[in-house]
């Protein structure tokens, strides 16, 4: 049957991606990717495949090359950064080609803030402080429910992450808590960061669009 | 300088470890594992190494062999399940290691909450439905802080994961209701995810405790609570919107 996979490239660390995702991309026919958020020495591992950058498409486009290729029963490769499950559009996409005949695999990915706690050295939940953890966004072009208000989820004081959302960070750190930042993890240019609100516009601090975020009470 | 690393495998597929982890245990002389979590085929990557079970350790023994081991120099790996920052008991281990002068790099991993959604095949947040995801535990012997119960997490009406929770799914879904989720709010559970043996067991909050009993299930699954399961409707991405502009492309249509 006509098959697309949906493949997690993980964080940045060519070396962060899994064996079954280095396979899939090693034997793709056709990636289309995301853009500059896939790390260069990943899509060295395509061999024969053609490269479509996703990021200069819209979802029309997409849609068209995923099916007209997988029709053609091509080895296709739809190639998001981090994990697929995590802000990444893949229900329109997965939806669209189930409408006409072609079925979907996800291979998960270790997603950005996996590899933020990682780069920490901590552990996410700790006995004593907190066993929760809750991953969001800042509302900017797309949306968040009322209800998922930045107020609203801080009042369980878990540890709390923000994805997509570091360039509104005065409007997330109210107080002096103690909070994380990491930029191009597991790359060279890897930065990492703690300090308080403070600190933050002390100029050092570079607001790239893709960082992560952590605040944390420990 | 001495130094442990602390090693996530993945969720179970032994295709789904990182090529960095998979690295480390071949090259390593001395691996504690997690006991049954660890799946037989990633510890046979070990080539070389002595292999320590460390679910028939206590704590010090397990502080002792890590720290002996890396003393003298030799590469020692304490081999989590998943991922090492998601209910992984490393800060007490890191912080022994430091206080005698042993570094520790910890490795991610695909935790089990990924590999869920992937055999869903579902996003965990989607435009319109919701933007949050709530990872936590349903309380047992660990304590889990009143702000943090479940009924309060529920008030977001979020993406509600659980681990280490199976066994109270009945539990869980009364406090979830309690909370504001309706009863017909979709409800997946993924047992062993990406293992051979995984199962997927979807309904609703109101019966998914009884197929959960039906099938046995009593460990070693991720339970999901949201609509992002099975949504009503949902509204497309932004992203590859022809009407929206970002850093690498102009809008096409105004």
């Amino acid at each position: 049957m006509s098959k697309v996979f949906f493949v997690g490239c993980g964080p940045g660390d060519p070396e962060l991606i899994t064996i079954k995702a280095k396979k899939l991309i090693q034997k793709a026919d056709v990636i289309v990717y995301s853009g500059s958020l896939i790390p260069e020495p990943i899509l060295k591992f395509c061999k024969k495949g053609k490269l479509y950058d996703a990021s200069k498409l819209v979802r029309e486009e997409i849609f068209d090359l995923l099916y007209k290729n997988a029709k053609k029963n091509k080895a296709v490769v739809r190639l998001h950064d981090g994990d697929p499950s995590i802000y990444g559009a893949i229900k329109e996409q997965i939806d669209n080609l189930g409408k006409k005949g072609i079925e979907s695999t996800v291979i998960p990915g270790v997603t950005a803030f996996l590899a933020s706690a990682a780069a920490l050295g901590t552990q996410l939940t700790l006995p004593g402080v907190t066993q929760t953890i809750i991953v969001t966004r800042a509302e900017s072009r797309t949306k968040v429910p009322k209800r998922e208000k930045i107020s609203e989820l801080a009042k369980h004081k878990a540890t709390l992450i923000f994805y997509l959302s570091i360039h509104l960070i005065s409007n997330l750190v109210k107080e002096d808590s103690i909070f994380a930042i990491g930029q191009d993890l597991g790359t060279e240019n890897e930065i990492i960061r703690k300090m308080t609100l403070g600190e933050v516009n002390d100029g050092t601090l570079t607001t790239k669009y893709f960082s992560i975020l952590v605040v944390k009470r420990v």
